[in-house]
């Protein structure tokens, strides 16, 4: 049987969780939910997965905190290379990320999604790369 | 007497004093120690004492009601030198915030009723501490504006995220991801899809407004003809259903601009997306950009139906709806085109009709080039 690929969301809104469920289960997607950063970690961590989907604003570490916590430090080395794709309710979110990466930071995220968002457009995004990361 | 002496030589209430001035001062002074945490006075209270810090810090807190809840918001820290309480000298001597020690603070106390007889009989010191006092007044005032458009944006954030999810969960639903809809379903949440969009454009648009701020754009020296190629094919397909025509017309070595993409981005979707509301089918948009000597102008073009002379000095104000209630909208699309535009040291303003004709209207903004 072929492996099941693995998407991990990072978001303190539940309704979100069920949003990301639905979309990922009608594939041979299996969805792991955080509720916070550092059960994110955590679960990046245990699971291994081969998505994360991030919310930015959260109680205690927000997105970018464990954005740059994965892409940079040593402990998640192994797991620097997992697609990150953030879920944005700021349009300026991304723009701040690239002038923190041009300060000299690994942290950017794959790719950007702007709350709300459609279901096709989440599963295209997340589709296209989780297939850069097959290749 | 040295640590009260040199404090109150640096205080900004004190400033311009004479020696003699601060030696009648003095005697009114002592010294005082709170711990970390400490509550020093509470907003609401009479204001009985006056505080000068020597050192350490002190947060300047407001309450702030919002809905059913209770929001505490920092307006100031104030260190060595900076006053605390000056509602003891002004009627009804009630404080209007409190205050908080953010570590181990020195402070001078005064007593108000003291400070207000000595100030009776020396109406010199009188005049010149009022004038340090409006000055501090004022400073607070202003870090209480930045505190609140602060504080709104958050919470307009609070409004934001429920409010996408709920939008998302029904894109779920209308895209059939949980399972099929009848029609009468779909209708339903359909029509209750477009309300939330509604809403979440109006709460999107306050939001921006809050943070138009240079402080709150991430600036880059960027391209503007870019800028004006991506809004330009954004804005194509509502321009082309309404069956009018876009033109563009740039000067292609235009200087970069050290600028927010987005948001200039931004200011020309919401100029685009007026003029193809105000433009009659048959009519042309168009976009104009050329290097000037210190800036880049930008003109946005129609060939609709103009503005009212009377309208147009109000165009640019927050919620200005227009007086024609069939175009609805926030009426914010401007004021954040104007914010953002003067956040990056430009200017914008409008003509109607368009400069060499009857009709139209024109607006121009202005941007500075990135230095070389």
């Amino acid at each position: 049987m072929e492996k099941q690929v693995k998407i991990l969301a990072i978001d303190d809104d539940p309704n979100i969780h069920t949003v990301v469920k639905k979309i990922f289960e009608s594939k041979p997607y299996e969805v792991i939910s955080a509720f916070d950063g550092d059960e994110g970690l955590q679960k990046v961590v245990e699971e291994k997965p081969d998505l994360i989907i991030l919310d930015v604003i959260m109680p205690g570490k927000s997105g970018f905190d464990v954005c740059r916590e994965l892409k940079t430090h040593h402990k998640y080395h192994r797991f620097s290379e997992i697609p990150v794709l953030m879920l944005t309710v700021y349009p300026d979110d991304r723009e701040k990320m690239h002038l923190s990466m041009r300060e000299g930071m690994t942290m950017e995220a794959e790719e950007y999604l702007h709350k709300p968002f459609g279901p096709d457009e989440l599963l295209k995004m997340a589709e296209r790369l989780l297939g850069k990361r097959e290749i | 007497m040295d640590f009260v002496e040199g404090i109150s030589r640096m205080s900004d209430l004190f400033g311009g004093l004479s020696d003699d001035d601060i030696s009648k001062l003095l005697p009114l002074c002592r010294e005082k120690v709170y711990q970390t945490g400490t509550v020093i006075f509470s907003e609401g209270d009479p204001c009985h004492t006056m505080y000068i810090v020597g050192s350490g810090k002190v947060a300047v807190e407001i309450k702030l009601h919002i809905g059913r809840t209770e929001e505490t918001a920092t307006i100031d820290t104030i260190t060595r030198g900076g006053c605390l309480c000056c509602s003891g000298l002004i009627d009804p001597y009630i404080l209007t915030a409190t205050g908080r020690t953010l570590e181990r603070t020195e402070a001078i106390t005064l007593d108000v009723a003291e400070v207000r007889g000595l100030l009776e009989e020396n109406c010199e010191i009188g005049y010149k501490m009022m004038g340090n006092l409006a000055k501090v007044v004022s400073s607070r005032f202003q870090n209480a504006r930045e505190t609140l458009s602060h504080v709104l944006s958050l919470i307009f954030h609070d409004f934001k995220a429920p409010l996408a999810a709920v939008d998302s969960v029904n894109r779920l639903i209308l895209g059939g991801y949980v399972g099929e809809l009848n029609e009468e379903q779909r209708d339903m949440f359909q029509s209750s899809s477009k309300r939330i969009s509604t809403l979440l454009n109006l709460v999107t648009n306050v939001i921006d407004v809050t943070r138009a701020s240079a402080k709150d754009l991430a600036m880059s020296t960027i391209s503007l003809e870019q800028v004006i190629m991506d809004s330009i094919e954004l804005m194509q397909p509502l321009a082309k259903e309404k069956g009018l025509q876009m033109k563009t017309e740039l000067n292609h070595s235009l200087s970069p601009v050290y600028g927010a993409q987005d948001r200039l981005k931004q200011v020309l979707i919401n100029l685009l997306s007026n003029a193809i509301k105000f433009t009659p089918s048959g009519g042309i948009v168009a976009v104009k950009a050329k290097d000037a000597t210190d800036d880049i102008q930008v003109e946005v073009v129609d060939t609709g139906r103009g503005i009212p002379a009377e309208e147009l000095p109000k165009i640019f104000d927050d919620f200005y709806r227009g007086l024609d209630l069939d175009e609805r909208g926030a009426g914010l699309g401007l004021s954040i085109a104007k914010r953002i535009i003067e956040a990056h040291q430009g200017k914008i303003w409008a003509v109607s009709p368009c400069p060499g004709s009857d009709k139209g209207s024109q607006f121009v903004f202005t941007l500075p080039k990135a230095e070389r």
